[in-house]
Formats: structure tokens, sequence, C-alpha cells
């Protein structure tokens, strides 16, 4: 009988939460327990409604694994919509102070949510259901391990999410930035990643093609470098059994290293590798025809990952931490320049002879545009990394405008061109539902990449020269409150440029959805294929 | 293994080992050979419609 034992693991799994809640250490690991309870208990109800307990029990498993990847593209917008949606939230706070509802929506609780909304919800479930839609097609073979494996990584990475929100809320953190959730939360995201990596392996390993297609290469480093990191980052020893606090097996600068070693390698290797391996997929099966240079392809990736490990020390510039590792990591980042621009301009010149499409095809606009912010950050970031500017731009919102110009950028456009992609091909629909949407969700989220990332360039110039600024006697000319106040107008100015973001991501949210339902809007043509060039 | 050892091991053996990495990647790339099966291997996201 299908789903009968998945049912009894959740009920098992309900039944270990309540008695963790029962024997709790702390009142914190109570709530925490039983959140994880409800949770599971109400898993457990809608598992038990889908057994069979008669009838035609078999599933056709000849064709490819679909039904996860679908769930996972209604899961990607939504969390999109949230982690945006949170964004703006915080933005808000950052410019009104009052917007702060303590304690649980206080800013310094919920910009992690953000955070882990927007990297680890809607990147990772996008990463996660695009590589089994990949693996699977450039493999030409259904995923490994069974659907029972499949689901519980998909199922346990979105129950990963649940408990890492929901703790940031009740304030249970570790304090690690991107690494937030606590020791237990992080154990059961090592038990779900590596069901992943099985999976993942086990597909290659069972594939019909000769050749493991790059885009999978580009996957697999992301899944393994993210074992590895998360891993020793989170090594810890927990206080008590059943309670929320633990305590990092590092200290001081060692722990500061390990830290950066993991939250740099975490945008290297889960925000680019990952979605460089949706790049080399999804741009060329939408532009329909290969990528320009498959060799550059190659060189573009064990150079991206053969460097990019070692960057993490320019995020400690000038503190305790030895010279020598400091301009290790800034020599580093600087050298990312090479694979960071081929890899672009790989992707760039994929549409050499079609470049037509930008005009007529607004999906292709979008993962051109994420190409383009693709090179803007991975040119920025390595000059950041240069100590000399570094001693301007570090603390301050040159950063944050940094991240942003990659995060909106490069993944979040180059999602939603993989999402345009997928919807209508995994509910069978001819068509997207409108492509005129596409395009306003286009100019939507441009205007307001644009506008974020030049408010902080701005706002994190003043604020580090106000920093720097000494009188003739030596003292300093602004105190740090009238810095902030400088930035007000810039606060604002972010804010609504992430309501502009969020907004498209509302009408792309709109457009999937009548997609599914399978309408189709009554709309003009884009753009005629046979235009006349202007004279 | 001190501190010492391990800063020497790296900047001598662990840079020529990145180096030669790097060099031998670029290399098989650069095999006449390749050339043929690098553009098969750019088709196969073609050879499956979906």
């Amino acid at each position: 009988m299908r789903h009968l034992s998945g049912t009894i693991i959740l009920g098992i799994g309900t039944l270990l939460a309540v008695l963790g809640a029962a024997f709790a250490a702390d009142s914190l690991f109570r709530a925490h327990a039983l959140i994880l309870a409800l949770t599971l208990g109400i898993a457990t109800i809608v598992m038990a409604r889908l057994v069979q307990v008669n009838g035609n029990t078999e599933v056709d498993k000849s064709g490819y694994m679909d039904e996860p990847i679908r769930i996972g593209v209604i899961l990607t917008v939504f969390w999109g919509v949230i982690g945006f949606l949170v964004g703006v939230i915080i933005a808000t706070q950052l410019a009104w102070p009052d917007f702060n509802w303590g304690p649980y929506l206080n800013f310094g609780r919920i910009r992690p949510v953000h955070t882990s909304a927007v990297v680890f919800a809607f990147g990772g479930t996008a990463l996660m259901t695009t590589s089994f839609y990949v693996v699977q097609r450039t493999c030409r073979a259904r995923l490994w391990g069974g659907d029972g494996l499949a689901w519980f990584v998909f199922w346990g990475y979105q129950l990963f999410i649940v408990m890492a929100a929901t703790g940031y809320l009740l304030g249970i953190t570790q304090g690690r930035e991107y690494a937030e959730p606590e020791w237990y939360v992080d154990i059961w995201l090592t038990i779900v990643w590596v069901a992943y990596l099985v999976v993942f392996l086990g597909t290659l390993v069972k594939r019909k093609e000769k050749h493991i297609y790059v885009a999978n290469w580009f996957y697999l480093a992301f899944i393994v470098t993210i074992a590895l990191l998360h891993v020793v980052n989170n090594l810890a020893v927990p206080v008590s059994f059943l309670g929320v606090k633990s305590y990092s097996l590092f200290a001081g600068v060692q722990d500061a290293m390990v830290q950066w070693w993991y939250g740099h390698n975490a945008v290297g290797f889960f925000l680019t590798a990952g979605f460089l391996g949706m790049m080399y997929y999804f741009l060329p099966k939408q532009a329909q025809r290969p990528v320009y240079s498959y060799r550059l392809s190659i060189i573009h990736f064990w150079s991206l990952i053969f460097l990019y490990i070692w960057a993490g020390p320019h995020h400690l510039h000038y503190t305790a931490l030895p010279d020598w590792t400091q301009t290790l990591g800034m020599a580093f980042s600087i050298m990312l320049w090479m694979p960071s621009w081929g890899g672009m301009i790989n992707g760039l010149m994929t549409l050499s002879g079609a470049w037509d499409k930008i005009r007529t095809d607004p999906i292709i606009r979008m993962m051109v545009m994420s190409l383009a912010f693709y090179g803007m950050s991975t040119f920025e970031g390595p000059v950041m990394a240069i100590k000399a500017v570094n001693s301007l731009s570090h603390y301050t919102d040159w950063t944050i405008g940094h991240v942003h110009s990659g995060a909106l950028g490069w993944v979040g456009m180059i999602t939603f061109g993989s999402l345009y992609f997928l919807a209508p091909r995994l509910w069978g629909r001819k068509q997207l539902y409108s492509l005129r949407l596409v395009n306003w969700h286009f100019w939507l989220a441009t205007l307001g990449i644009v506008m974020y990332v030049s408010a902080l360039w701005v706002a994190g110039i003043t604020q580090g020269l106000m920093w720097k600024e000494y009188d003739s006697q030596g003292f300093l000319v602004y105190s740090f409150a009238e810095s902030v106040a400088a930035l007000h107008p810039y606060y604002i100015i972010r804010m609504v440029a992430g309501l502009l973001y969020l907004t498209g991501g509302l009408i792309m949210a709109w457009n999937i959805y009548k997609t599914i339902r399978g309408d189709v809007r009554n709309e003009k043509p884009m753009a005629s294929p046979a235009a006349q060039p202007a004279e | 293994m001190t501190y010492e050892f391990l800063r020497n091991f790296s900047i001598t053996w662990g840079l020529f080992y990145l180096f030669a990495a790097f060099i031998g990647v670029v290399l098989v790339v650069l095999r006449t050979k390749a050339k043929a099966e690098a553009e098969d291997a750019a088709n196969i996201p073609f050879r499956e419609d979906g």
C-alpha cells in the first residue's frame, strides 16, 4: 500500500517531537518542538488521506519523476514572494524604526528570516527543483533511489526551512551569518543533504548518456561543497540534549575564519555554481541553440571551483586574521574575474547569431539581464575585496547593495527565466499565460534592482566617508548617529525599489498560476519576428 | 606539524598543485579530439524534448 510506510514514519516523528517538547531543557526548545509536532502532525494527516488501501496502487515509473518538480516550481514562487515581502518589511523598518513590532517581528529576528527565505527557501528550492529536472533530462534516467528517497529530500528540505524560520522568530539563533539555525536543525539538514547527494549521484551513475553534461557538474559541485561547508561551519557542542543552545567548536579568529570560509562559499557554491548549472541548461534550451563554447564551460567550471574556495578571508580585512591570509583572500578574489567573465561571455555569446531573441522573447531578455548582473556583481566583488577599497566599503551599505545586485539580478532573474521555461512544459501547456506579463515582470524587476543598487552605492560611500572624516585636531567630524540620519532618503528609495521587485514577483505568481490552469491571455504578440529594421 | 610548516607547504606545494591542476584542465580541453567531443556534449540538452 502506497504512502502507508510514509504515514507511519511521520506519525512516529510527530510522537518524538511531542516527547521532545515534554522533556525540553528550556522553554524555547519546547516551543520549537511543538511547532515541529504540529507540522509533522499535519503532514501525517495529509499523508494518511493519500493511503490507498484498495485498487490499482501501481505507479508508472517508466518516465521522469516530475511530481516533486511541479510542486517545487510552485514552492519556489511562493518562497520568492515571501522572501521579497519580508525584505520590503525590514527595509521599511530601517527607514522608519517605528515598524519594529517586538519581540517577534524586530529587525534582528526577521532579518535572518529574509536572508534565509530568499537564499535557502527561494534559491534552495529553485536549485533542488531544477537540478532534479536537469539531471533527469540530460542523463535520460529517472531519479535514482526510488520515489520515496526523492520525496524525502524534497519535503525534508522544506521542513528545514520551516524549522529555521520559526526558530528565528522565536529568537533561536547561533549567530553565524547565513547559518543561524541551531545544532538540531543543522543535523536535520545534514541528513537531508546527504540524501540529496545520494539521489543526484545515483542518477548520474545510471545515466544513459555517455558524457555528463556540464550543468550537472555545477549542480554536483554545489551539492558536495555545501555539504562540506555546512558540516564544518556548524561543528558545535550542544549545552543539553533537548535544549537550543550550543557553542562553536572554534574560538576567536579561527571561528571568524571558518564562518567566512562558509559564508563566502555559500555565495560561491550556492548562489553561483548552482545557478550556473541552471544557466548552462535553461539558456541554451530557451535560445534553442547549444552553449557558445562547451570547452570554455569546462575551464569555467574547474577554475571557478578551484579559486572560489580561497576567497573567504576578504570578509575579514583589517581584523586579527593574519595579514598573509587576508592577502591570499584578496588575490584569489581578483583571480575570480577570469572564470566569472569567461562564464558570462560564454552565456551571452550563446545568443550569437540570434540576438533578435532579446527583442522578441522576454524570457531570453530575463536570462541575458541575469548574465549582465552576474558580470557586474562578479566585477564589483573583487574590486571590493581589494584591501584599500575595502577600507572604505566594509561595514557600509555598499556591501548590501553588492549582494543584492548578485541576488536580485543574477540569482533572481535566472530563476524567473527558468520558472517561465518550466511552467508550460511541466503542466503540458502550449505556452505561458502571458508573455506581456513576463515583460512587465522584467521591467519592474530591472528598475527595482537598478534603484536598489544605486541608492546603496550612494548610501555606502556616504557612510564610509563620514566615518573616516577627521578634523585638523584628529577628532572624528561626525557622530555615528549623524551618518545614520544622512542615509534616511536612500533607505526610503531602497524600500520603494524592493516594492517594485516584489510587485514583479506577484505578477509572476499570477502568470504561473494562470499557466497551470491552462489559460491563455488574449493579448497582442510581443513583436513580430519578421519586423523590419528601422531605416 | 607546526603553523610555519603548514604555511610554507601551502605557498609552495599547494600553489604548485592548484596551478598544475589548472594547466592540466586546459591541456585536456585543448586536445584535438576534444573539439568533436565537446560539440557532441553541447547538444545533450536537445536530444530529449521537454
